[in-house]
């Protein structure tokens, strides 16, 4: 086992250095068309893992097109794309390769202390996208783009409390304990119903699936006698099961029970324009401009933010049914 | 336990098994002291509903796997792929109905052949590496345990995949005479692989394989033939609770479909009262067990469990049910009554005697 691991990761290796020799000679292409000033920038990314990845990749990797700065791809391969190796080593090359400055969005937040520990002895800033790195040392890094999910919560918490003045039952529906963002979704929800007539009546996981978001919603309307009015789903795929658990009930979704999803994924955007969903907080792939004006500034010494948040938009029916038919939402 | 038959002369339900039905009323009994309305049962859509039909209802896909891993387990090996068998299946189907736009019960049919026909080639492949190579069953069935949620990956190109078609949806949600028809199908293909088991010599030659491959294999059996057979009819199993699984909700979350659910089979079977260490095994022991797995999910959500205390009630009550069937119980249980007896016996004895 040991040995064919070995063997199978030295091919990695060499072909990852492969890949990078052929990335390399066509950068040295560029640099003689004196298209650009010089700038590469190495980006370690997550790689194939699902649509809104690959949205945000292609909206990154656009954007330093744009900018016409050079961006060395390296995504974490293979069929587990948890895995870290593919992207410490790739990493390590970019530092060896002297690139400008370094793009992360780590699939694992820890264990990076060493990796960036030499790019900053080799004065790479490397700046953080998505995901952050645990424990979070704040001097090995340059800055941070981020989604705020706690104002994500917060927008949820915010309109339910406006939709139903008069007060209104509502249940939570969470990601896996422990992970950040349940943490944060649920303190912003928390803090968006404070003050209103909504009562909390509980919180319970459904693992971010949609089938679970299904058994799980039917528990909790035989439970409380289908008294309940809003949902919150903490993302869109419960959100898109807790739907089929009310019709299933014999309710009208949007009419009896409202549900708020969040991520804005084509599919609940659809459910948002045909009225199943009620509401829907985004989580926008739009990284890409952000990054690039960061490392812009990084590279001309200016002082930048730690923490950037994006802007992201919310969804109801009307401004869902206008985002489906601009076409512009492809995951 | 024919010596028990013997004795008591009664119909024949075997003291494990009574154990695991008792676990099961004591389940549904905590559900009612927290809301008596857990026994309610209405009627919406042209079938029954309440929380104990959804109980039934959602014990298919656990059905499946845990009979699957029955059979495996009594032949001393174990199946971790179950979960992603399941992922793969609900992948193939969602997929190729989502790919041809396949509405009629024609794609759905042949959505399930497919679905079934991948599971197939995937517990071949377990099976030809445990008898035929005779690797360890733990990591070969590991190893397509990861590999099987990159395959359900593959498939879907990393999305997750929903496709319309209402009947491979009915298949999970719909109703026969009230009753859904999810439960009913699988109890039937529990039935038929008892029939199997039983009206053939399969299951025996199963026990002793698991007992003995060496001794079984002297005394004429084929192992490798038996070994492979089980890890086949595994994962098509799986497959089912794949299709079961998707069509609830007719979307397959290629990283979520039948996550941890191997876990939830080896329970059941444990449950069940089948050994780990291969041999004898129990199929009514299995779909009593699945039963208690689907119990537990809704009582998690019935009690209002929190989301970080919900794999330490699950554990709590797991243990629970293996010592309420352990035989240290079941001895102290007897102790306690022939102490009782003796007492009795004595002070009859003495009071006898004193007349």
């Amino acid at each position: 086992m040991k040995k064919t691991r070995a063997i199978i990761a030295g091919l990695g290796a060499i072909a990852m250095s492969l890949s990078f020799a052929a990335c390399g000679s066509g950068d040295d292409a560029a640099a003689a068309d004196g298209s650009d000033d010089d700038v590469t920038v190495g980006f370690v990314a997550v790689g194939p893992e699902g649509g809104y990845r690959t949205a945000q990749e292609n909206n990154i990797k656009d954007a330093f097109k744009k900018a016409g700065i050079t961006l060395k791809y390296a995504a974490s391969t293979g069929t587990n794309s948890n895995d870290q190796k593919p992207q410490l080593d790739a990493f390590a090359s970019f530092v060896n390769d002297e690139v400008d400055a370094i793009l992360l969005d780590p699939t694992e937040a820890s264990g990076w202390h060493d990796a960036m520990e030499k790019a900053k002895k080799a004065d790479i800033p490397v700046i953080l996208v998505d995901r952050k790195i645990e424990p979070d040392e704040k001097d090995l890094y340059a800055a941070h783009i981020g989604v705020d999910y706690v104002a994500q919560g917060k927008d949820a918490g915010e309109w339910a409390a406006k939709e139903f003045p008069d007060g209104a039952k509502a249940v939570v529906l969470e990601g896996p304990a422990g992970l950040s963002v349940v943490n944060d979704r649920n303190k912003g929800w928390a803090e968006g119903i404070k003050g209103s007539k909504i009562t909390e009546l509980e919180h319970q996981s459904a693992n971010w699936d949609t089938e679970e978001g299904k058994t799980v919603t039917q528990g909790l309307l035989d439970k409380y006698k289908n008294d309940i009015q809003v949902i919150f789903a903490e993302n869109d795929e419960m959100g898109l099961g807790a739907i089929q658990a009310i019709e299933a009930k014999g309710l009208t979704p949007g009419k009896d029970i409202k549900v708020i999803g969040a991520d804005a994924t084509k599919p609940a955007l659809e459910a948002v324009a045909a009225g199943k969903m009620a509401f829907d907080v985004e989580t926008t792939p739009n990284f890409g401009e952000q990054a690039v004006s960061l490392i812009k500034d990084v590279l001309a010494g200016k002082k930048v933010p730690q923490e950037t948040n994006l802007d992201y938009l919310s969804f109801d029916q009307k401004s869902a049914k206008e985002a489906l038919d601009a076409g512009t939402r492809t995951y | 336990m024919s010596s028990e038959k013997k004795k008591r002369g009664g119909p024949a339900i075997p003291k494990r098994l009574l154990l695991t039905i008792i676990a099961l009323v004591l389940l549904i009994i905590i559900d009612v002291i927290k809301d008596p309305s857990f026994l309610h049962i209405g009627y919406v859509n042209g079938g029954l509903n309440g929380p104990l039909i959804d109980v039934i209802r959602d014990s298919a896909p656990f059905l499946m796997i845990a009979v699957g891993m029955t059979l495996v387990i009594s032949t001393s090996g174990i199946d971790l792929s179950v979960g992603a068998s399941m992922a793969v299946a609900g992948a193939v189907a969602m997929q190729f109905m989502h790919n041809t736009n396949g509405t009629g019960l024609g794609s759905a049919l042949l959505a399930i052949v497919l679905a079934l026909g991948v599971c197939a080639l995937i517990g071949a492949w377990n099976g030809l590496l445990v008898s035929g190579l005779g690797l360890q069953p733990f990591i070969t069935t590991l190893i397509m345990m990861l590999a099987g949620r990159g395959i359900a990956k593959t498939i879907t190109s990393g999305e997750n995949t929903s496709a319309v078609n209402s009947a491979f949806s009915w298949i999970d949600t719909g109703y026969v005479l009230g009753i859904p028809f999810a439960f009913i199908l699988a109890t039937l293909i529990v039935l038929a692989v008892a029939a199997l088991m039983r009206k053939t010599a399969l299951g025996m030659m199963i026990e002793s394989v698991g007992v003995n491959p060496e001794a079984s294999r002297m005394g004429g059996l084929k192992p490798k033939r038996v070994i492979f057979s089980v890890y086949l009819i595994s994962a098509i199993l799986a497959g089912m609770a794949g299709v079961f699984t998707t069509g609830n909700v007719m979307r397959v979350t290629p990283s979520q479909t039948g996550l941890s659910y191997e876990m939830d089979a080896v329970l059941a079977v444990v449950i069940g009262g089948t050994s780990l260490l291969g041999g004898k095994f129990s199929l009514s022991g299995a779909y009593l067990g699945a039963m208690i797995i689907s119990l537990l999910e809704k009582t998690i959500v019935w009690l209002g469990i929190s989301n970080a205390a919900t794999p330490a009630f699950k554990a709590i009550i797991v243990i629970a049910i293996c010592v309420l069937q352990s035989n240290f119980f079941t001895n102290a249980l007897k102790k306690m009554r022939s102490k009782k007896q003796s007492k009795a016996a004595m002070t009859a004895a003495r009071e006898g005697a004193a007349a």
